[in-house]
């Protein structure tokens, strides 16, 4: 496969795509995002094409797919705008505009890969398994590291009611 | 049990006859895979509308740190405690590139970057890489102080990959390993300290996670106050 020709690379994109997009709408939260992270992991694979060997295409895609989407959240910080579709919230009708701050805080405070962890848990309902999966990690550790942001975000929450 | 990569193949349409006819029968015998694999089509297909249009460079563009390979001369090491030995670089850029990523607040910003038969490719949590490979790696300093690398192998070995190397406010340490033929997994710690941080320091701590797997321990417990640290997962394949 190392001679993957433009247009070859094309039928790629157009048959796989779509998954990789998925996979980025998912970890991103937003369409815009999702598709910078689209781009960025299609042009890192164009250029890493020649060490492509060609039998599994849709986990090599989605390996450099999802580390593109963890670039986009390290610089985009997209649950700035929305952090309670990342992190369980309080219910809409008591939420203050601190507890934003203090759920911006708490996402900026932890790894592009643990966001995405949560988001991918809470927001749009992966199953350890597939966290796991797409992670190259294991459920084990998936399950440790959910209940460590959940707890932290349980202490923020109660934090929260208490005030 | 079923993979994810599996049900997104059979949203593609790219899985053969008799693994679609598998997968349909396990939908119909059990509603819990059935309400999963609905979901996952239902992702693929919605991003399958307005895909958007793939712009490639009209020339292959190299990474901006391709510059750094050309300055590379491998210095041999000895193996410790009758292990393989790694040859291991050494690389003091004198015009690094300069990167836009911002310092993530409680962990380290660092660049991997795997070298496979001279393509350089960027490198997540998790570096797949074959003996021979060359891992290069980029730690920006949060503030003036040290950076140290260090590599633990599944039997908890320690090895040191870059000795503490002070690094200015806004600076950055460079370094670089020859990969070799080790079987099992070991964790690669990029850590910075006011304070140089010694291959004791990194022992004690990983000594005191002795119930963790490697694996698992994405962070050193226990280290100086202060130490900021970022690990990766770096395992082997033949393939």
């Amino acid at each position: 496969m190392s001679g993957l020709t433009r247009a070859e690379f094309h039928e790629l994109y157009a048959g796989y795509g779509p998954a990789a997009r998925a996979s980025c709408r998912a970890i991103c939260g937003n369409e815009a995002d999702a598709d910078e992270a689209l781009q960025e992991a299609f042009l890192s694979a164009w250029r890493a094409r020649k060490r492509f060997d060609g039998r599994h295409p849709l986990a090599w895609l989605q390996t450099i797919g999802r580390n593109a989407a963890l670039q986009v959240l390290r610089k985009r910080r997209p649950w700035v705008d929305d952090p309670f579709a990342w992190i369980k919230a309080p219910d809409p009708a008591t939420r203050q505009p601190q507890h934003t701050l203090d759920a911006v805080r708490l996402l900026d405070s932890v790894r592009p890969e643990d966001a995405a962890y949560l988001r991918l848990r809470y927001a749009e309902g992966w199953r350890i398994g597939e966290i796991a999966e797409h992670f190259e990690t294991s459920q084990r550790s998936v399950r440790r590291k959910l209940e460590r942001l959940e707890h932290r975000a349980r202490i923020l929450v109660r934090a929260w009611e208490a005030a | 049990m079923e993979r994810r990569l599996t049900l997104e193949q059979w949203a593609l349409g790219k899985l053969p006859p008799a693994a679609v006819a598998e997968l349909e029968q396990r939908c119909a015998d059990d509603p819990d895979f059935a309400e999963w694999a609905a979901r996952v089509r239902s992702e693929v297909t919605a991003a399958a509308v307005d895909l958007p249009m793939l712009r490639l460079p009209a020339e292959v563009d190299e990474p901006a740190a391709a510059s750094w390979f050309d300055r590379f001369s491998p210095l041999a090491l000895a193996g410790a405690a009758g292990l393989a030995v790694i040859a291991f670089t050494i690389l003091l850029p004198s015009a690094p590139p300069v990167q836009q990523t911002p310092t993530w607040r409680g962990s380290l910003d660092v660049q991997v970057h795997l070298i496979h038969a001279g393509e350089p490719s960027e490198q997540g949590a998790i570096v797949t890489a074959r003996p021979g490979d060359r891992l290069q790696f980029r730690v920006a300093a949060p503030a003036a102080g040290t950076v140290q690398v260090y590599d633990v192998q599944a039997d908890r070995t320690v090895q040191q990959w870059l000795a503490p190397r002070p690094v200015a406010a806004q600076g950055a340490a460079n370094g670089a390993v020859l990969l070799d033929d080790y079987a099992g997994g070991e964790r690669v710690y990029f850590v910075w300290h006011p304070r140089p941080l010694g291959t004791a320091v990194i022992a004690d701590a990983v000594e005191r996670a002795y119930d963790t797997p490697i694996a698992d321990l994405d962070t050193l417990p226990g280290l100086p106050k202060g130490a900021v640290q970022r690990s990766i997962l770096l395992l082997r394949t033949t393939e």
